[in-house]
């Protein structure tokens, strides 16, 4: 396709973002807990629309569809056992929410900092998400330079791509701090949800007979790919490695996790999470679709990351559709890198350099902003090393935020849970990660989450045991929490 | 509150494991759409119902 369709459809993209980031801007008061937390009074819509478009990234129709098309139906089953993770903000959602509003926090570490009484948890946490999701960030603007590049054929260089979803990141996260993310990530939720619909709904009733006739060539030329381990991918230890750390995604990735404090209501947060939940079900349902409808349509290909871009640049799908499935994929990407930006730069403001938090606000903020440019700069060089297997690094960063998982539940329900517990908890978690992920070793064959999940545990529980608690602010902080869970009625 | 908090947790790990044991399991020979991909399916819909459940008890 020609380049100049490309950049024309970018354009009028990049212009509508632009709009709608600036109307965010209305009624903007000043401050930190404004700019990195929309002042705690979004509304439920836009936080569940802002939730859906940060947690679904490139992945979903890139990296998701890949393993849809070479693994089969096990890919459908480790995003859903992601989906019903969603559980775990039942009952974490309404207690980040309360002690939120209640102490203060601007970050999820800053609240287990306060809750274990000792500063280093928050500094290690931050330093652990800088860590792991910089390289997930990089994956997302290596996911745009791909889409452009493959559907102009090769017309549009790959860094072109990663530059344009560099700028509008950094530029959308700028304009109005999480005002204008959630806006245009509400914007760009929509996007995905109609484009990621149309798309295969055009090639399902266009070119496979509508979905009873799908299904049936699916059985009849690959029934291999409908069960597990299917063709070999997924056989169990693969599909427990990949699905441990992903069920724990919403409250160990901070950029989902901070998320839980912006709701202006409890009634907010179930809608956020209400709406959530459908979008994440039809969004992953239709993205194992698209996988295998590419396996059926273009089969025989070497790399199976490339299903999308070959099948939306192949000839069943028309020149505007493509650009469009384009432009909702980018979609995707950005307004997962936006946020992770405005995040990772909250952290280091509020968590890693514990004395800018002493400063007046207005300086905290310019701060918050040179990090919010020296993040996307880190990532946009990582993206430009072009490391392959996208969904593979997506998967190692969700292993290595893992680490703080004991800890958060130790905050919340282990009064004996101790600061050295936390702090050792992370440091052995994250370097047995590391590790394994940098060596290959699978110690009886299982992947690196299980064996940080385990390790993290262990240790949080052991060295907990036998140090002492901060029971006076344990006593503060879930006193407070037991009798507002009773009055709210919160299991 | 504890006990109905705990009957939750308990059936969600019931819940949450059949989504590793049928799939590997029991339906590890059955290559249609109404195998694995059907009950997978199926176990978002009920986790999600579940879920909302569980948040339609607060109050504001």
């Amino acid at each position: 396709m020609s380049p100049t369709y490309v950049y024309l459809a970018m354009f009028v993209y990049i212009i509508i973002g632009f709009i709608v980031a600036y109307a965010s801007r209305k009624g903007m008061k000043k401050g930190i807990i404004e700019y990195f937390l929309a002042g705690r009074s979004t509304n439920g819509i836009l936080a569940a629309l802002s939730y859906s478009a940060t947690t679904y990234s490139a992945f979903m129709m890139i990296g998701l569809a890949g393993f849809t098309y070479s693994g089969g139906v096990g890919a459908l089953g480790f995003e859903l056992v992601y989906l019903s993770g969603l559980a775990l903000v039942a009952f974490f959602g309404p207690r980040f929410w309360l002690v939120g509003k209640r102490f203060g926090y601007v970050s999820p570490y800053e609240m287990l900092a306060d809750r274990y009484d000792n500063k280093w948890i928050a500094r290690l946490s931050a330093i652990v998400a800088c860590i792991f999701l910089i390289p997930y960030l990089a994956v997302q603007l290596m996911g745009v330079g791909y889409l452009m590049n493959g559907l102009s054929d090769g017309a549009i260089p790959f860094m072109v791509g990663v530059g344009i979803a560099t700028v509008l990141a950094i530029a959308w996260a700028l304009i109005a701090g999480l005002r204008s993310v959630t806006w245009t990530d509400s914007f760009q939720s929509l996007i995905m949800i109609v484009v990621s619909l149309l798309i295969l709904f055009f090639i399902v009733y266009k070119e496979l007979g509508g979905f009873i006739n799908f299904f049936s060539t699916l059985e009849s030329k690959y029934p291999d790919l409908l069960s597990v381990p299917g063709p070999g991918f997924f056989n169990f230890k693969v599909f427990l490695g990949l699905t441990l750390p992903w069920f724990f995604f919403s409250i160990s990735n901070p950029q989902v996790s901070q998320r839980l404090f912006i709701p202006r209501s409890l009634k907010a947060m179930k809608i956020m999470i209400k709406g959530f939940l459908a979008f994440g079900l039809i969004y992953t349902l239709v993205s194992v679709l698209w996988g295998f409808s590419a396996r059926i349509l273009i089969p025989n290909l070497a790399q199976a990351d490339m299903a999308t871009p070959t099948l939306l640049g192949s000839e069943y799908v028309p020149g505007v559709l493509g650009l469009i499935a384009m432009i909702g994929i980018t979609a995707a990407a950005i307004s997962t890198i936006d946020s992770i930006m405005l995040t990772l730069s909250s952290l280091v403001v509020r968590d890693v350099y514990h004395k800018i938090k002493d400063r007046p606000g207005e300086s905290q903020l310019k701060l918050g902003k040179l990090f919010i440019l020296v993040i996307a700069l880190i990532g946009f060089l990582f993206a430009s090393q072009q490391y392959d297997l996208i969904a593979t690094l997506s998967v190692t960063s969700s292993v290595g935020l893992m680490v703080v998982v004991p800890t958060i539940f130790g905050a919340f329900f282990w009064r004996r849970a101790t600061a050295t517990g936390s702090i050792l908890s992370i440091l052995t978690g994250s370097l047995v990660a590391l590790y394994l992920q940098f060596s290959g070793w699978k110690p009886l064959g299982h992947w690196p989450g299980v064996w940080t999940l385990l390790v993290t545990t262990f240790v949080f529980m052991l060295v907990s045991l036998i140090t002492k608690p901060p029971a006076k602010k344990a006593d503060e902080f879930m006193g407070y929490l037991d009798k507002e869970l009773d009055k709210r009625n919160i299991l | 509150m504890t006990k109905r908090r705990l009957l939750w947790v308990v059936w969600l790990v019931i819940l949450i494991l059949s989504a590793y044991i049928v799939p590997y399991i029991l339906l590890h020979d059955v290559n249609k759409i109404t195998g694995a991909f059907l009950y997978w399916t199926l176990f978002a819909l009920i986790a999600i119902f579940s879920t909302i459940k569980i948040i339609n008890y607060w109050r504001d």
